[in-house]
């Protein structure tokens, strides 16, 4: 049994720990993409404020050699300005210096320096800007320079391309994206691990049910999480109620073998008899003898039939919305009787509007079926009444006869299934009718009519009844 | 050298007289499939050894080799670039600022040559500018003229050498004239940088009535015919080739510390045949390519000693202090057209050139 797992449970297992781990991983990958992210910001910022220190040193540096000299500003490049700039082997480099008049004292002259919004003044201005098709890093500072014929701010601007920034960037963002990796390796691990024990007690539930006999329907016992109480109590009213219907099954199938042996073996005796007979009259009396017994097993088959039927269907869902009056109006047509030759009158008092209530349509039809072949044949001298009314306590139907009744010591044992009483098979008719009853959660109950009829009465909740 | 000798001899030399640019074919010794197109500042001599052995890892490449002055190469190379036109496959120059100058435009394509490794990191720059000769400053003397004991060995001792024996010596310095040669101006300029030494030496060589020569032949010359007896900041592998021929030549990497320069190429961005280029420049960074440079074309070489006949402070580990021009935008100072002007303005002043 539990050997090999089924393909069924192995798609079980799967889908409810890889859904726990796929939503956890791509919560954590969200998280190490938004850190990389992070860091990447944080590098590049820290990038630049590095080589923005560099290209403003060497701007400074560019500034300290400016100087006018007859009313014309000139400047001495210091190779060591651009030397610094040159450290990291990579970048191109550019320059330019501007007297305060616009024009270009030397340097690139197509370098797009600072905006005019930028105004001159001590603080060094650093802004991207784009160079001869490539990214660049551009820092300006001032110079104030008073001569004669040549009064002003002088602008040094030194360009760099982001090579280097960028190498240092990627460096930093590396180093920071190898912890998050490692972090969210270890997360994930650590919480596959905690799925997996979080889900062992469904694990041993399923062993449990795997390990099982199959004839074992009593409820799962052990300790088991809040989560997971609610499984295991409908996995043990669903045993329950398997466990139930299997041994009313049973029952059933003994007593009704049992029910039919015995009239088969009157049959039996009462053929022989015919065989036996001697003269016509003997034959026509077995003949008759022959006629009721198999009539009476016709019955007995059909209400075996019935009953089965009933007893498939008490536990399905009572989905039929039903009229009452039009329930005992078909159970007329639907009893098996034969009102002439017994002689009787079958009276309905109905109330004018529909009652209502909510059920299984052909369980409740055999149900009062049953009630009016009882009362028909095992009690009624004359008359049987239907009767449907909205009782206070909720919607009722009787079936009253004017014959003995029934004692209530005989009731009590008539509704056990199958006892054969001096009603004779009646017990059987009358238990189906408790079946039907207890599944519409309806009570069944003697009734004496104002008359002084005995009745038996199918009496539905209130909360069962539809408006 | 015999090949390559016969090689040259077969040439088809074509002259174009007004730029002075000489255009020279080197047809493919195999089956001509392609050709490389050279446009270069460097003497054909140092360079055919080097072609020719790229010839013979490359038998399908035609190479035309064209040599103009090195403002004349800056300036088509500058030209082509803004104007988006293919200039050459490779550009070679000597004048290095030059050469930074238009890989800091972007005028040079990025080339990752398996060899770039074996050469210093101060001579390549972004694998898009590539040194691939070691050239440094040599001091040379008369070695009939000049005694042993005034052979100066450093810059101070070549100062003291002239202020103390006018007599021999007023008048028989040379070194270049800054003011027409590129290659000069770069010496001097790194000089100064390096050391106030050079201040000195220049106003020694002003006392001294030092003469200037555009051309490290042309003062080489007079050292050989005796005119002159010491030169200053010349191009030692030219000074070790006529060293090599028999001339009464003497060679001295100062000892206080030698400028290095080493040719660069590069492969301009709109370069029609940049695979083959690219080969090239691989031929030229690679072991064989650098055994020809220092066998046949330049005789000194990265980590190598100098050649032994070169006086250097160290004969056997070589292990003088070197100060190479570093291949980086720091040169563009040196195109800095004020900035040159102030230097040459001094120099001339140092010099007392305005005779």
């Amino acid at each position: 049994m539990n050997a090999m797992p089924t393909p069924g449970v192995t798609r079980r297992r799967f889908s409810l720990f890889w859904r726990l781990t796929g939503a956890i991983a791509l919560v954590l990958l969200a998280g190490a993409g938004a850190l990389t992210f992070a860091a990447f910001s944080y590098a590049r910022t820290a990038a630049d404020g590095a080589y923005d220190r560099l290209l403003i040193g060497a701007a400074r540096q560019i500034a300290d050699t400016v100087s006018a000299e007859g009313g014309t500003i000139t400047v001495d490049v210091p190779i060591s300005a651009l030397e610094t700039l040159s450290i990291s082997r990579t970048d191109r480099v550019y320059y330019q210096i501007t007297a305060p008049d616009g024009a270009i004292v030397t340097g690139y002259e197509a370098l797009p320096v600072a905006s005019p919004a930028i105004q001159a003044g001590d603080a060094a201005h650093v802004s991207d800007a784009r160079f001869l098709d490539q990214d660049i890093r551009l820092a300006s500072v001032w110079r104030y320079i008073a001569e004669q014929g040549a009064t002003g701010w002088v602008r040094i601007s030194v360009a760099q391309t982001r090579e280097a920034r960028n190498v240092l960037t990627l460096e930093l963002t590396l180093g920071a994206l190898l912890p998050v990796l490692a972090m969210s390796l270890l997360a994930l691990v650590v919480l596959m691990a905690a799925v997996r024990i979080g889900l062992a007690p469904l694990r041993r539930v399923e062993r449990a049910l795997q390990r099982r006999d199959p004839n074992d329907l009593t409820p799962l016992e052990g300790e088991t999480p809040i989560e997971v109480e609610a499984l295991i109590v409908a996995i043990n009213r669903f045993m329950g109620r398997l466990s139930d219907r299997l041994g009313a099954m049973q029952r059933y199938i003994e007593t009704a073998a049992h029910q039919l042996r015995t009239p088969l073996t009157g049959i039996a005796a009462q053929v022989e008899m015919l065989d036996r007979a001697r003269d016509d009259k003997a034959r026509d009396m077995a003949t008759a003898r022959l006629r009721k017994r198999t009539t009476e097993v016709g019955r007995l088959a059909n209400q075996l039939l019935s009953h089965a039927t009933v007893l498939h269907r008490a536990e399905v869902m009572l989905a039929d919305r039903i009229d009452l009056r039009q329930l005992a109006e078909q159970a007329v047509v639907d009893a098996n009787i034969d009102l002439a030759a017994k002689d009787l009158s079958v009276r309905k008092a109905l109330p004018e509007s529909p009652v209502w209530v909510r059920g299984d349509l052909v369980a409740l039809r055999e149900a009062v079926r049953n009630l009016v072949e009882n009362a028909v044949h095992h009690g009624a001298q004359s008359r049987v009444t239907i009767t449907v009314e909205t009782a206070e306590e909720g919607p009722m139907l009787a079936v009253h006869d004017d014959g003995p009744g029934i004692s209530p010591g005989d009731w009590d044992h008539l509704l056990i299934r199958f006892v054969s009483g001096k009603w004779g098979h009646t017990g059987l008719g009358l238990a189906i009718v408790s079946d039907v009853a207890r599944a519409h959660g309806a009570r069944l109950g003697i009734r004496h009519a104002p008359d002084g009829d005995f009745g038996i009465a199918l009496m539905f909740p209130a909360d069962g009844a539809c408006p | 050298m015999t090949r390559s000798l016969a090689a040259i001899a077969l040439l088809a030399v074509l002259a174009a007289p007004a730029s002075g640019r000489e255009e020279t074919v080197f047809a493919a010794p195999g089956q001509e499939t392609e050709t490389l197109v050279i446009e270069a500042s460097a003497d054909l001599e140092a360079i055919a050894p080097l072609i020719l052995g790229f010839q013979e890892t490359a038998p399908e490449v035609t190479i035309r080799y064209a040599d103009s002055l090195t403002n004349e190469v800056f300036a088509s190379a500058m030209d082509a670039c803004t104007q988006a036109e293919n200039f050459a496959d490779i550009v070679i120059s000597s004048s290095v600022d030059h050469i930074a100058r238009l890989t800091n435009d972007g005028c040079a394509q990025r080339h990752d040559s398996p060899f770039a490794q074996a050469i210093p990191e101060w001579a390549n720059w972004r694998n898009e500018a590539f040194g691939f000769s070691f050239e440094p400053a040599v001091m040379v003397y008369n070695s009939e003229l000049v005694p042993p004991e005034d052979v100066p060995l450093t810059r101070n001792a070549l100062v003291e050498l002239l202020r103390t024996q006018p007599e021999t010596y007023d008048g028989r310095v040379g070194t270049y004239d800054i003011t027409r040669s590129g290659i000069g101006y770069l010496f001097a300029f790194f000089d100064a940088q390096q050391s106030s030494v050079f201040g000195r030496l220049l106003e020694g060589f002003g006392r001294a009535g030092a003469v200037l020569a555009p051309t490290t032949g042309d003062i080489l010359d007079r050292i050989e015919s005796g005119q002159l007896l010491v030169g200053y900041n010349l191009l030692g592998s030219y000074a070790y080739g006529r060293l090599r021929e028999g001339a009464p030549l003497g060679i001295v990497l100062p000892h206080d510390f030698t400028i290095v320069l080493s040719r660069a190429a590069l492969i301009p961005v709109h370069a029609a045949n940049r695979t083959t280029a690219g080969r090239f420049i691989d031929y030229l960074l690679s072991p064989a390519g650098q055994d020809v440079a220092a066998g046949s074309s330049f005789f000194f070489g990265f980590d190598r000693p100098p050649p032994p006949d070169v006086t250097a402070a160290d004969d056997a580990g070589g292990a003088t202090f070197y100060r190479p021009i570093v291949l980086s935008p720091s040169l563009l100072v040196t195109l800095d057209q004020a900035k040159r002007a102030r230097f040459l303005a001094e120099w001339n002043d140092a010099l007392g050139t305005d005779r």
